[in-house]
């Protein structure tokens, strides 16, 4: 399993930078590792951001260890397209067929889903949520819609602290949380999403209440009190995030390796 | 002192019936409220309270679906074709769950919230903010994420973020029943502060009424969605003669010395992510007692409980208990534990139970006949008496209570007190956790207070350590006795 | 107070998007515990990853309940991309891919329950089916584009078979108790309508619509090619190098040829035609002794037969031409049938 990872506050690196610089940088690894079919810009991406944890102030040893499941998942990647892929010349033949093509065809999907994941890690511990969901209505979404994300992330922490109530509550009337065939997983799925639900849903009108009383879409815009401003860090990461494109553009009309 | 430029408002005979209900919630209610006066609105739990509040900002029926008859005009206007956002800057509504009422992540835009929708310019919303947040006085929380606060934090910062809205006119629909008793007195205080200003109506929904009495208001009494007594001038007695003041005058029988303890805490330390909660806690709890325990909010009362039934391991010392393993355990929300679809099922959760053992305990719990009813479509009082009486029939010699009477009106405690004296009786011990103090002083045999320090012992002795401490809001003097 | 707004009417009303919200957060947070019981699933199947898809359905119910409470176009994407947003920032193991995972199925949810103004348990069923399927195609196509169609076919339905139950019959049996118990009665129109007793009553329509998804699904992984490049033509079987033939790469070999198409219903006059010798194509992959067989397969599964190999080696005027982009079969001296169009695989047996 692995550990969750979450943001926190730091000032070194892409810290600095604006909640959308940071979903723009997200973008351009995508981008690169969807769009390019080399292995070496898959492999400098991943580099890339690794390098980038280290100038935000994380440290690589701890995302690491906190990634053992993933880079797991990543080895079965490779193993299931190295089996599965058939054309190529064949480099060993023992019931199973492995080819240079479907070798190749791994260590893609595997560094591929490293990149994913890893530039998803690294957007997490360097975007704070807040602030990212008040960019979102900054960059022109309407505030009825970006405010959700808003609302979303103020009941997180809340749903938790009920999840760990309502699974206490079982464990007291003695219902067993380990799973014991369909039946025994059907009764942990239902006496835990049931009370949640409610829990959610009981607090509906209130919140709207408390939204309406203060105002909310009573104008088609709103103030934005906080502003981020675009910076000289924010350009650096323009300016990565059109290095990362063209690499890859380029990859692809050349057929880099 | 009186409040020349405020908002006036005139309720004329309202009726209000919610859609799903045959019954009216309130019925041919009229009343003037005037600028800069204090209307104190009570009652038992469903007479109508909260429904007046939310009809006056126009919630009802404009979000919650409901038949409005009569009229309720803001200084001379009528509300009927005016948005309740449009109300919002005249009427503002603080509610019972600071849970339930704060939308973003971080206390200084929960108070800018506001402010930015009413579309003011970023100096005035600035302003704005700084102002009420002095007013409520968390001008020290500015930076804090909503998340971490504690419950009264979170409704002082409800309060200034509706003061935000510069209204005329606030409302406060039970704005303490989910606070511990300081962070409750800092709510009256507020409450006080305001009404020396000069600036605000207030109109506070409110059952512990002692401690609004300083505020010297006016008294709106329903019952049954009908205006059942008005008072202009409200004293102490004037509660006691209305049956206002909750008089749990409740004598504890002396017990049977019995030859082991039902629990022992020994030496317990335990804390989370490197913050003590407690440390070197100890204490026997003996079979019937029960043991109070009171303490501001995060001193570790839940902790304590969920330690002794064994959902948390103590980081030293250890807690032996004695008979069955099991302990019949009542979570603060009932929702939290009703996990089947039938109030039958409900019991069977953890064993099979015989048809005429379920009927007389649900005649017990004053349920009768609603073996097939979905739990959650009882009423919360309801609710409570089922956890009850699902903990009860387990027979555990311990149980322990996490706020079992919040939101929970005279009759429902009443019953409540009944079972646990019973229990009682049968030797179970029992550890309550409440913020209601005058009840936990005579409901208990003995008190711990958790908090800075720890005070355990006989309840005399732990309240006269607590007096002089100076934690005047954890003793029944400051909810019970006028203030000078 | 004078009216100065100008809002205009919104897609969804206040607590419309409060109850979306409060679902996403819900849904997100109860990822976690998904997941958790994805991998005690796993463990009890002795497998690394996969079983877990047996409750991948439980990630659809949110935007069910969502598109079910508010009968509104709209709610179950806005509640997957918010519920995709908050996995991503609470470390989820998917990392972003969780955000377009979730929108996909959440627009799934919207346009499905669309279909119908009636809610249904049936149409909730498909509809849950459907959406949950979409996650294995998705991760299919961006992290397992190479593997068995067969392992695809399973994992889809595996999943689907989820998402009927655990999103759609589950949805519908909790909005059932919600509206019984009163917790919804005041959002919009929760008329229960004829609620079926007993799921029993559908189990036959539960099996044709699997049948139905089996059935499409097979079509789609094992025959119908939608991601095949359409200039490239897999060529694989009893092949000692199987390769992948790209058009672009074969420029010095083009020749041209003249000829006449004949089919049953259609005749071509003679015309030239350019393109590469399939025989050299074949001849590149190398054949194992004894094949004989060669399938000539089409992106939506039609697929020509040839019988003998050796004939095909030694013929130099069957070319694969480059037609509209596409790649073509040019058989000449072949019926019409045998033109094969929009080729993307050579099996040879």
């Amino acid at each position: 399993m692995i550990a969750k990872v979450s943001y926190h506050k730091g000032y070194a690196g892409l810290h600095r930078v604006t909640p959308m610089a940071n979903v723009l940088l997200l973008v351009g690894f995508l981008v690169a590792v969807l769009v390019s079919p080399s292995i070496l810009v898959k492999l400098g991406v991943f580099l890339l951001v690794i390098g980038l944890l280290v100038i935000s102030g994380e440290r690589v040893g701890s995302f690491l260890s906190k990634t053992r499941f993933v880079l797991l998942f990543g080895v079965v990647l490779f193993i299931a397209q190295a089996f599965s892929i058939r054309e190529g010349t064949v480099l060993l033949s023992r019931g199973f067929v492995v080819t240079d093509c479907g070798l190749l065809a791994g260590a893609q999907m595997a560094f591929r889903f490293l990149v994913i994941f890893s530039s998803s890690i690294l957007f997490v511990l360097v975007t704070d949520p807040d602030r990212l969901a008040h960019s979102i209505e900054q960059i022109g979404i309407p505030y009825r819609y970006s405010f959700v994300l808003v609302l979303s992330l103020r009941f997180v922490p809340f749903f938790r602290k009920e999840y760990r109530t309502v699974r206490d509550a079982q464990q007291v009337r003695g219902i067993n949380t380990s799973i014991h065939g369909f039946g025994g997983l059907l009764r942990s799925i239902r006496y835990t999403l049931f009370p949640l639900l409610v829990s959610g849903l009981m607090r509906v009108d209130s919140i709207a209440i408390s939204m309406k009383g203060r105002c909310f879409g009573l104008y088609a815009k709103r103030t934005i009190a906080y502003k981020e401003h675009w910076q000289r860090a924010d350009w650096a990461v323009l300016f990565l995030f059109c290095l990362l494109l063209a690499t890859s553009a380029l990859a692809r009309k050349y057929a880099w390796l | 002192m009186s409040c020349v430029n405020g908002t006036r408002i005139t309720v004329n005979s309202l009726s209000v019936r919610y859609a799903d209900r045959e019954e009216s919630a309130l019925c041919g209610v009229s009343e003037q409220i005037d600028p800069g006066e204090v209307l104190v609105v009570s009652g038992p739990s469903g007479c109508g309270k909260s429904t007046l509040c939310k009809a006056l900002c126009k919630f009802i029926p404009e979000m919650i679906p409901a038949h409005v008859e009569g009229e309720i005009l803001i200084d001379g206007l009528s509300i009927r074709d005016i948005r309740s956002q449009q109300i919002a800057t005249q009427l503002g509504l603080v509610q019972q769950d600071p849970d339930s009422q704060i939308c973003t992540l971080n206390v200084w835009q929960e108070v800018a919230f506001g402010p930015e929708n009413l579309c003011l310019s970023r100096e005035e919303v600035s302003a704005r903010v700084e102002e009420c947040l002095s007013t409520a006085g968390i001008s020290h929380l500015a930076d804090r994420e909503t998340t971490t606060l504690s419950g009264g934090e979170k409704q002082r910062v409800a309060i200034a973020s509706i003061l935000a809205m510069r209204p005329s006119v606030v409302l406060l629909d039970e704005p303490t029943a989910n606070l511990d008793p300081q962070g409750a007195k800092a709510i009256f205080e507020i409450m006080d502060d305001l009404r020396k200003k000069g600036k605000y109506t207030l109109i506070v929904v409110e059952h512990r009424l002692t401690p609004l009495l300083q505020m010297h208001p006016r008294l709106l009494l329903l019952s049954g969605g009908k205006v059942v007594a008005r008072r202009s001038s409200v004293c102490h007695k004037d509660l006691e003669a209305l049956g206002l003041r909750a008089d749990w005058d409740i004598s504890l029988p002396l017990l049977p010395r019995a030859r082991r303890a039902t629990l022992f805490v020994d030496a317990v330390s335990f804390g989370y992510e490197g913050t003590p909660l407690f440390e070197d806690l100890s204490f026997k709890l003996w079979p019937g007692e029960i043991l109070g325990i009171i303490g501001p909010n995060g001193s570790g009362k839940t902790t304590l409980l969920r330690l002794i039934a064994e959902l948390e391991k103590p980081a030293s010392g250890r807690i032996v208990r004695d008979g069955d393993p099991g302990v019949g355990f009542i979570f603060q929300q009932p929702h939290q534990q009703i996990f089947e679809r039938t109030v039958r099922r409900e019991f069977e959760v953890d064993g099979s139970i015989g048809r005429k053992d379920l009927h007389c305990v649900l005649e017990g719990a004053r349920l009768a006949g609603l073996e097939n009813a979905p739990p959650l479509s009882l009423s919360l009082g309801e609710q409570r008496r089922l956890t009850f009486a699902i903990a009860l029939s387990r027979n555990s010699s311990l149980l322990l209570l996490d706020e079992p009477f919040i939101g929970q009106d005279a009759k429902n405690v009443s019953w409540i007190i009944s079972q646990l004296l019973a229990a009682r009786r049968h030797g179970t011990a029992t550890l309550v956790v409440s913020h209601d103090i005058p009840l936990v002083a005579s409901l208990c045999d003995r008190l711990l207070y958790l908090g800075e320090r720890t005070f355990f012992g006989e309840k005399d002795e732990v309240l006269s350590q607590l007096r002089e401490a100076g934690k005047r809001a954890f003793t029944p003097t400051y909810w019970e006795q006028e203030q000078a | 107070m004078p009216d100065r707004s100008n809002a205009k009417r919104s897609l969804l009303d206040l607590r419309e998007l409060v109850l979306v919200a409060l679902l996403a957060a819900v849904g997100g947070v109860l990822s976690a515990y998904i997941g958790y019981l994805g991998n005690l699933i796993n463990r009890l199947f002795g497998v690394p990853f996969g079983a877990g898809q047996l409750i991948a359905g439980l990630h659809v119910l949110w935007l069910l309940l969502a598109r079910i409470l508010t009968r509104r176009f709209g709610s179950a994407t806005l509640t997957g991309i918010t519920k995709g947003i908050v996995e991503l920032l609470s470390g989820g193991t998917h990392g972003v891919i969780i955000v377009l995972i979730s929108f996909v199925e959440g627009l799934l949810v919207d346009v499905g329950m669309g279909i119908s103004k009636r809610l249904s348990l049936p149409l909730t069923m498909v509809v849950g089916a459907v959406a949950t399927a979409s996650n294995v195609l998705l991760f299919q196509a961006i992290y397992f584009s190479g593997v068995s169609m067969w392992f695809i076919l399973f994992m889809v339905t595996l999943s689907a078979t989820s998402g009927a139950f655990f999103g759609g019959y589950m949805s519908w049996d909790i909005y059932r108790m919600l509206v019984r118990s009163r917790v919804v009665s005041s959002f919009r129109n929760h008329e229960i309508g004829r609620a079926p007793s007993s799921p029993k009553k559908h189990l036959l329509t539960l099996g044709v619509v699997l049948a139905l998804l089996v059935c499409g699904v097979y079509y789609y992984t094992a025959v119908y090619d939608p991601f095949a490049a359409p200039d490239k033509v897999r060529i694989e079987g009893a092949l000692l190098a199987p390769y992948t033939f790209d058009y672009r790469d074969w420029h010095d070999q083009v020749v041209t040829v003249t000829a006449e198409l004949r089919g049953s219903s259609t005749y071509v006059p003679p015309q030239e035609y350019t393109g590469v010798p399939f025989s050299i194509v074949l001849e590149q992959a190398k054949p194992e002794k004894g094949a004989q067989l060669v399938r000539v397969i089409a992106d939506d599964g039609y697929e020509a037969r040839f019988d003998d190999l050796s004939s095909l080696l030694e013929d130099q005027k069957i070319l694969l031409s480059l037609d509209k982009g596409r790649l073509r079969l040019i058989a000449v001296g072949y019926d019409g049938s045998y033109w094969v169009r929009r080729v993307t695989r050579v099996v040879v047996r």
